[in-house]
């Protein structure tokens, strides 16, 4: 239905009223499908929060609480017991947008613009209907094509319902999906869903942690969370094998900063050899992942938004595949969180998280000069030897009996923990290293009439050739 | 030998010869070879040129093999005049490769690495329209630790190594791997479904549907073990509309596969010659082989009738396709 624009000099007025399609066609283009749906299990956790029966004080406040998303040819569906949208949030969760006069939100929540369920819907499809059972409510929404199409129409349609045995939630059902978003279930089901659950298991992993239940077409979601080593038991506290570490309180948000090693690092010809040959150790844990209120909007990165490749800290490279860090920033007000209205980027003009910055690219430093240091030796360290890997949560704990060293007097007061990570022997120095590259069938070669095997590592084959010449010039 | 002896694979050999099978089918359909080039690691026999040369004469091939010893050998065997012998290895050849006419692209891999799937992506993204694209993977994993499925470990052991064993799993190949996985998927029985959706992921983040370009339509799945347990995918890169034509081309035709998710085991029984001249006499036939050519013999070549069956029925569908081996005197 279109709609008769009213004539500016008769009313002295012109119409600046929002259209509907913008809402339904704009907003849901700066989103990703995989994005728009995170943001309903973001709805699902905060639901949670909201309903008071999570115990935030244990290390497994959401457990019993779930989220089973299915999709399939005909539908989309997201079905948690999450509490339910009360009473008092019906006039407004529905709103396009936060509206003055909204209850608060449950504190650690993200929602922020009020727009999160309302674009994932549009991004969908035509046709939803969401149920919804609270404690002091049940009721269902019906959102149809004609009531899209109507620019004039902007009231949903409601009806309570009858409250039944089943525990309080919401079950949000989508039909007459959008063409794209269909062939994403159907002709690309098998990649679109794989890719969204690995989003899931990255982005949800500290949640799932904490006892969320996520299942995804009938599969149940296994956390994948970062883990960096930490030498529990050091002969010396100057040469340990930990991360760096840093906390701090600004305006409202809580801020906890760790940055180490996943793994061993590896070697120079073992870097090398990973971008020439195959990913003999996987990128994926390299990198920043941030944390906001336990949702990760930023994972594994490795680019400039989280410092690599600025201020003196290298561009990423697979020699740096050991390097990870963890940024958690927490609030009761999520309006303070450094995010975009996605909830799965870092808002990169904030102040607060310019300021964290500055102690990521400090941290991180530490850890990459220390892989330059030691790459030049072939042999792996034995501090990295019977090393613990830690969650966050594992490392909050030992963080405690740290002593922490306050920060004052810079931009972003606070205290950290430093590691004195192993250093090098001098004797290194009279050291160099010899690097060149020669055809795989020649080295293979070689390497039979060196070792009797094709296949022997390229470094070994360099190595005995050098020895070989070195015994010949000594004779 | 370095090689692997190809000539000596009778599952190898009956795969081989599917595609000829689909490529044949496809020519009855006026697909034009002359305008094909035929690209595959021919091995020191160059045996999948031989055979191209043989059906389809009107194409050019060209192998790809990174030993100059094994170049000089296959010199040596060249089978026509249309073969040209690059010697450069595989990864080279295809980032440097640049599609000048259409091809039957055959990535015939002996192993299983995560640069195997970038290169299927690789090629299957630089062909042309109506290219061919075949891929052959290694469907066990040599870390596999079966020990470990034999009850020797207690339970939480037992899940600790299984997530351990899926975390170096999913480190190599997550880029690919489907939803759902557990530590029995990768049991060598059932392996290489693993693979085939892998692959299937590959090409789908190549080709997505939601992009309405092209597409990697499957023509053949199959799997077989003649010493290691392989995996073998076809498709074509085309559009949604030649999809369905060439659906309807290979309509009935038992040696493709248009359907995803259920790979064709090839497994033929090893028999004599005097047995196999006795059997043809029957062949080749419509219904019931298996229970017609196990009559025919009156005794079982394998533990069970059942068994015997299945495999006199694999024997009649591929009887033409498989190598004689004789012993010869001088």
């Amino acid at each position: 239905m279109t709609e008769k624009a009213s004539d500016p000099i008769d009313s002295k007025k012109v119409d600046a009223r929002p259209v509907k399609s913008f809402f339904v066609s704009m907003l849901t283009r700066d989103i990703e499908l995989e994005d728009a749906i995170l943001d309903l299990l973001d709805n699902c956790i905060d639901g949670v929060l909201r309903s008071g029966e999570a115990d935030l004080t244990s290390d497994k406040p959401y457990k019993g609480f779930w989220a089973k998303i299915t999709f399939n040819e005909k539908c989309f569906e997201i079905q948690d017991n999450c509490g339910g949208i009360p009473k008092s949030l019906r006039e407004y969760a529905f709103r396009m947008g936060r509206v003055a006069g909204r209850p608060h939100d449950a504190n650690g929540s993200v929602g922020v613009y009020g727009i999160g369920m309302k674009r994932a819907v549009f991004k969908l499809g035509e046709n939803c209907l969401i149920e919804t059972q609270a404690d002091d409510d049940a009721y269902e929404v019906i959102i149809t094509p004609e009531w899209v199409h109507n620019e004039n129409d902007w009231y949903i349609p409601f009806k309570k319902t009858k409250k039944t045995s089943k525990p309080n939630g919401t079950h949000i059902y989508i039909s007459e999906l959008y063409p794209g978003v269909l062939a994403k279930f159907t002709e690309d089901k098998e990649s679109f869903e794989a890719k969204l659950l690995k989003m899931i298991e990255t982005h949800y992993a500290f949640i799932v942690n904490k006892g969320f239940s996520v299942k995804l077409n009938n599969t149940e979601v296994k956390p994948r969370a970062i883990k960096l080593l930490f030498d529990k038991n050091p002969k010396t506290e100057d040469s340990l094998i930990r991360p760096f570490v840093f906390k701090a309180k600004r305006d409202d948000v809580e801020i906890f900063l760790a940055v180490g090693f996943t793994m061993p690092i590896p070697s120079k010809p073992e870097a090398d050899r990973d971008q020439m040959e195959e990913k003999k150790y996987s990128s994926e844990d390299a990198g920043w992942t941030v944390l906001c209120n336990d949702r990760a909007v930023l994972h594994s990165d490795k680019t400039e938004m989280t410092g690599w490749g600025e201020a003196g800290v290298p561009r990423y490279h697979t020699q740096f595949i050991a390097v990870a860090g963890i940024v958690e920033f927490r609030s009761n007000n999520a309006a303070k969180l450094p995010t975009t209205t996605t909830k799965r980027g870092v808002d990169a003009s904030s102040q607060l998280y310019l300021q964290v910055k500055n102690k990521m690219r400090e941290g991180m430093k530490l850890f990459t000069d220390f892989t330059n240091k030691w790459k030049v030796d072939l042999k792996r360290l034995a501090q990295f030897d019977d090393l613990d890997e830690l969650s966050i949560a594992q490392l909050k704990k030992e963080v405690e009996k740290l002593e922490l060293n306050p920060t004052k007097n810079t931009a972003l007061n606070g205290e950290q923990y430093r590691p004195f990570l192993p250093k090098p022997k001098k004797a290194l120095k009279n050291v160099r290293r010899i690097s060149f590259k020669k055809k795989v069938v020649e080295i293979e070669a070689v390497s039979t009439y060196l070792f009797n095997v094709n296949d022997r590592d390229p470094s070994d084959v360099g190595e005995r050739c050098f020895d070989e010449i070195l015994k010949e010039t000594k004779k | 030998m370095k090689s692997p002896a190809y000539h000596l694979r009778p599952n190898k050999s009956v795969d081989r010869f599917r595609l000829v099978e689909i490529l044949k089918k496809l020519k009855a359909k006026e697909f034009d070879f002359s305008e094909y080039s035929y690209i595959g690691f021919g091995g020191p026999f160059l045996e999948d040129h031989r055979l191209m040369g043989d059906f389809f004469p009107e194409m050019s091939t060209v192998s790809i093999e990174r030993d100059l010893q094994v170049c000089n050998r296959q010199e040596f065997h060249v089978p026509h005049k249309k073969v040209t012998i690059k010697n450069i290895p595989a990864n080279e050849f295809i980032n440097d490769y640049s599609a000048g006419t259409k091809c039957v692209f055959w990535l015939d891999y002996t192993n299983l690495k995560p640069s195997n799937f970038d290169e299927f992506k690789q090629i299957i993204e630089k062909v042309q329209q109506k290219s061919i694209v075949k891929i052959t993977l290694r469907a066990d994993l040599e870390d596999y630790p079966p020990e470990m499925l034999r009850g020797h470990l207690s339970p939480e052991k037992q899940t600790e190594e299984e997530q351990k064993f899926l975390d170096r799993f999913m480190a190599r190949f997550g880029d690919w791997t489907p939803a759902g996985l557990t530590y029995s998927s990768f049991r060598s029985g059932r392996f290489f479904l693993v693979i085939e959706q892998m692959l299937q992921i590959a090409a789908q983040q190549v080709f997505p549907a939601s992009a309405d370009g092209l597409r990697f339509q499957i023509l053949d799945s199959t799997h077989y073990s003649d010493t290691s347990h392989m995996f073998c995918l076809t498709g074509m890169v085309c559009t949604k509309e030649d999809s369905h034509k060439v659906k309807e081309n290979l309509l009935g035709c038992k040696f493709s596969n248009l359907e995803w998710g259920n790979p064709q085991q090839i497994d033929v029984p090893i028999l004599s010659t005097k047995e196999r001249l006795h059997l043809e006499r029957h062949l080749p036939m419509d219904l019931g082989t298996g229970e017609v050519l196990h009559q025919v013999l009156n005794y079982n070549i394998e533990n069970t009738a059942e068994e015997s069956i299945e495999r006199l029925r694999q024997y009649s569908d591929f009887s033409r396709y498989l190598p004689y081996f004789v012993k010869a005197a001088p």
